[in-house]
């Protein structure tokens, strides 16, 4: 980064406006039961927060302790109560996510937006458990 | 800031205690049932925590799913108020607060730092006497 660049105000925050690029990465969980141990996934909501500062939706990481069959397990994350994918990530037959999460148009979040961590979908043949998701965000 | 500054170990940050103004939020929900299905809050704590590093609060976020109503019902007076606290005293002289008719009201800080080991309580301080509020958000706003 240039001099110039870190000398012209980014670091006065005191706003929290402005986007410098850093990790704000928020973790949720879904299909595990009061003792953390596995249990099947619903199609529910697994977990609510307001965002406190502006930013960008980067991506996700997820991992499921049992693979989802038949039909995949789908992730969505709402803000305001609207998908932020066009395509939403998904496990079919893998631990480890299959297809991606594509965000619509606009990736971006302000303070105050409610984002919505929720099962879309859980599998068939066999409902997926013990589902651990990080939303890559940046402010 | 000078470049002297800049450049003077303050990138440094292995102890924690370099005050960088990075983003250090913390959330919490209060009126949410185990399948996070919206329901009554009640006041209470709703959520702990310590801190790890130094750094300071810059205010709160807050949305609440249901509106909570009474003893000022649609009126300009918030009807349920939140708190955090810094081992176990309010950091606020204004605790925020949220009505149907007033929406959000922000917190005003009388504390406003926290170093290592300070511990972070979040508790509901009032509900609305005619309808309790449901499914709040909160997300206290920190920097390091």
């Amino acid at each position: 980064m240039a001099l110039q660049t870190i000398t012209k105000d980014i670091l006065t925050r005191t706003s929290g406006v402005a986007l410098l690029e850093l990790p704000y990465d928020i973790c949720f969980i879904a299909g595990f039961d009061k003792d953390m141990a596995g249990e099947d996934v619903a199609a529910r909501v697994y977990g609510e927060m307001v965002m406190a500062r502006p930013g960008i939706f980067t991506g996700e990481a997820a991992y499921a302790d049992t693979a989802p069959g038949g039909n995949a397990l789908i992730i969505d994350v709402q803000k305001n109560g609207s998908t932020i994918y066009s395509t939403k990530p998904q496990f079919l037959n893998s631990g480890t996510l299959t297809t991606d999460g594509v965000f619509s148009g606009d990736a971006s979040f302000v303070a105050g937006n409610r984002i919505t961590f929720k099962i879309h979908q859980t599998g068939s043949s066999t409902v997926g458990r013990g589902v651990r998701f990080m939303l890559k965000c940046r402010v | 800031m000078a470049l002297q500054y800049i450049t003077k170990d303050i990138l440094t940050r292995t102890d924690g205690s370099a005050l960088l103004d990075l983003p250090y939020d913390m959330s919490w929900v209060a009126g949410y049932d185990k399948e996070w299905v919206p329901e009554d809050f009640e006041v209470k704590t709703y959520g702990q925590s310590i801190m790890a590093r130094a750094g300071e609060f810059i205010g709160e976020q807050l949305f609440c799913f249901q509106n909570p109503y009474g003893p000022n019902t649609g009126g300009e007076t918030p009807n349920a108020y939140f708190d955090v606290e810094k081992n176990n005293l309010s950091i606020y002289s204004t605790k925020p607060s949220h009505g149907a008719g007033s929406g959000n009201i922000e917190g005003v800080l009388s504390t406003t730092t926290f170093i290592s080991g300070d511990k972070i309580t979040f508790k509901v301080t009032q509900v609305g006497t005619i309808n309790p509020g449901q499914g709040l958000v909160f997300t206290l706003k920190c920097r390091v």
